[in-house]
């Protein structure tokens, strides 16, 4: 029978690796042997974290339940489960992420455009229409309508765009409202970004401070990370 | 408990949305808590009207749907210290999208909390009439002097008259003094005659609701003119007061007025 389970030592804890190309019933098997065995030779009281490689498998939320079921008791815990691979869905939307989507087009009242990562829209967003996207957004055109970046909850993603017309920004799970009645707050003519800053609170800044406040943009290496 | 009012015409486009956000306002000047419900879902213009179109969050499905609460979705006009609201229709889903007994409930608990519950019908008969009729103790009938409108209009009495809705009571609006003098359109006692129900007022036609309403302003915000007028004294009608009918006299000029008096 070929080694369906390897115990390792990290520094951290061990590291359980279960081998791809033994079935999940030998895995299982082993693997209940591997803890009998462990449990008896660990002093009692001690703990223990594993840290649980499945290499070139993926395991379904079921599967993981059977494996922590075996191994993990009042002293054993599982810190993570580990691959080496991701599934086809997560994959395709890691690379729609990578890069930004490029739209030119009107978002009409009632109408929803959406992306995975940064979006850049060359057109308008009338008002009542809606673009959102889970990274940062960018208009060149009038924004009227609602730009919701971070959709996913992302804080860090911003909206840029000439906000010189009423519209709304949200970032996240926050909400801004321009308002150009009001008069304290005269709109520039020039693009600017909004973001959330350190407070949790949504701010409008000049240009001139984008690379100060949010260095990450615009360094997408266009790889998986 | 307050009182929950449906604005309805059947026809489209004779001033269902503006008179609701008129009587709305006239009704929250009179320092009564008003709450607007758009129900014109997929084509909302409620919010549009009364300037807070950007500031909606969330929307009246996401209320039925359970993605926010009823307060979360009421937006407070500002111009007003906690007098007027509005719940607005959502413009990404269509009128199928909530029904009659979501309705009830929603109106419900609305009527907890304000003196009046304008709710803003779409055009139509469909499942949008239905849902804004349903939750009503009141409606009220908005019709002009065509008589394409006063079909229609008819045919909304008859479909009120089988609920428990009291009889709706009438608005003329986009009254043309002119034409009606002249006898080219049906006149404000022949129209209620017609319809036979009880008369509630009359606008005249009036190019400051427009105006007004495209800056986001309700007209019946600036008393000084003819159609604001119109909305308070239906408000002051609605709170029971007896307010007599506007004439429809046109006013004439005198030679020296119109010589010196058009400074405006």
């Amino acid at each position: 029978m070929n080694n369906a389970v390897t115990l390792k030592g990290r520094t951290e804890g061990f590291q359980i690796i279960l081998h791809a190309s033994a079935s999940f019933e030998e895995v299982v098997d082993q693997l209940k042997e591997l803890t009998v065995q462990l449990k008896k030779d660990t002093q009692k009281g001690h703990e223990l974290i594993f840290f649980v490689d499945t290499g070139n498998r993926l395991l379904s939320a079921d599967e993981k339940k059977q494996i922590s079921d075996i191994i993990e008791d009042e002293h054993f815990k599982i810190s993570s489960y580990e691959s080496d691979v991701i599934s086809i869905e997560d994959a395709q939307k890691r690379a729609r992420e990578a890069r930004p989507k490029l739209e030119v087009r009107t978002v009409r009242s009632g109408q929803i455009l959406e992306a995975d990562g940064d979006l850049l829209l060359i057109g308008q967003v009338h008002p009542g229409g809606t673009v959102r996207a889970t990274g940062s957004i960018f208009v060149i055109g009038e924004l009227k309508g609602i730009a919701h970046a971070g959709f996913e909850g992302n804080e860090n993603a911003i909206v840029l765009a000439n906000f010189k017309y009423n519209a709304q920004v949200r970032i996240g799970g926050n909400v801004h409202v321009i308002e150009n009645r009001d008069e304290n707050l005269v709109q520039s003519e020039d693009i600017q970004f909004v973001y959330v800053n350190d407070l949790h609170i949504i701010e409008v800044g000049s240009l001139h401070y984008l690379k100060t406040i949010r260095p990450e943009i615009g360094k997408h290496s266009g790889g998986l990370f | 408990m307050g009182k929950a009012i449906v604005v309805t015409s059947g026809k489209g486009g004779v001033g269902k949305t503006t008179s609701t956000a008129n009587i709305g306002t006239a009704l929250a000047l009179q320092s009564r808590k008003v709450c607007l419900v758009d129900m014109d879902i997929g084509l909302r213009n409620l919010d549009v009207i009364l300037g807070l179109e950007n500031r909606i969050i969330y929307d009246i499905i996401d209320v039925v749907e359970g993605r926010a609460k009823l307060h979360q979705a009421i937006i407070k006009d500002k111009r007003f210290n906690d007098q007027l609201f509005l719940l607005p229709a959502a413009q990404h889903a269509d009128k199928n999208a909530i029904n009659e007994e979501q309705m009830i409930e929603l109106i419900g608990e609305l009527k907890k909390d304000y003196d009046f519950v304008l709710i803003d019908c779409p055009a139509g008969i469909e499942q949008g009439f239905k849902n804004s009729i349903a939750a009503a103790d009141d409606a009220i009938l908005v019709t002009t002097p065509e008589i394409s409108a006063i079909r229609d209009a008819d045919r909304i009495i008859g479909l009120i008259e089988q609920t428990s809705i009291q009889q709706p009571k009438l608005i003329i609006n986009r009254i043309r003094k002119s034409m009606m003098q002249k006898g080219e359109v049906m006149d404000i006692e022949e129209i209620t005659r017609h319809l036979s129900v009880e008369l509630l007022g009359i606008i005249f036609e009036d190019d400051e609701v427009v105006r007004s309403s495209n800056k986001g302003n309700p007209v019946v915000l600036d008393p000084d003119h003819v159609s604001s007028q119109g909305y308070r004294n239906i408000a002051r009608r609605l709170l029971g007061d007896t307010v007599p009918l506007m004439s429809l006299k046109e006013e004439k000029q005198s030679f020296w007025k119109k010589l010196f008096g058009k400074k405006r």
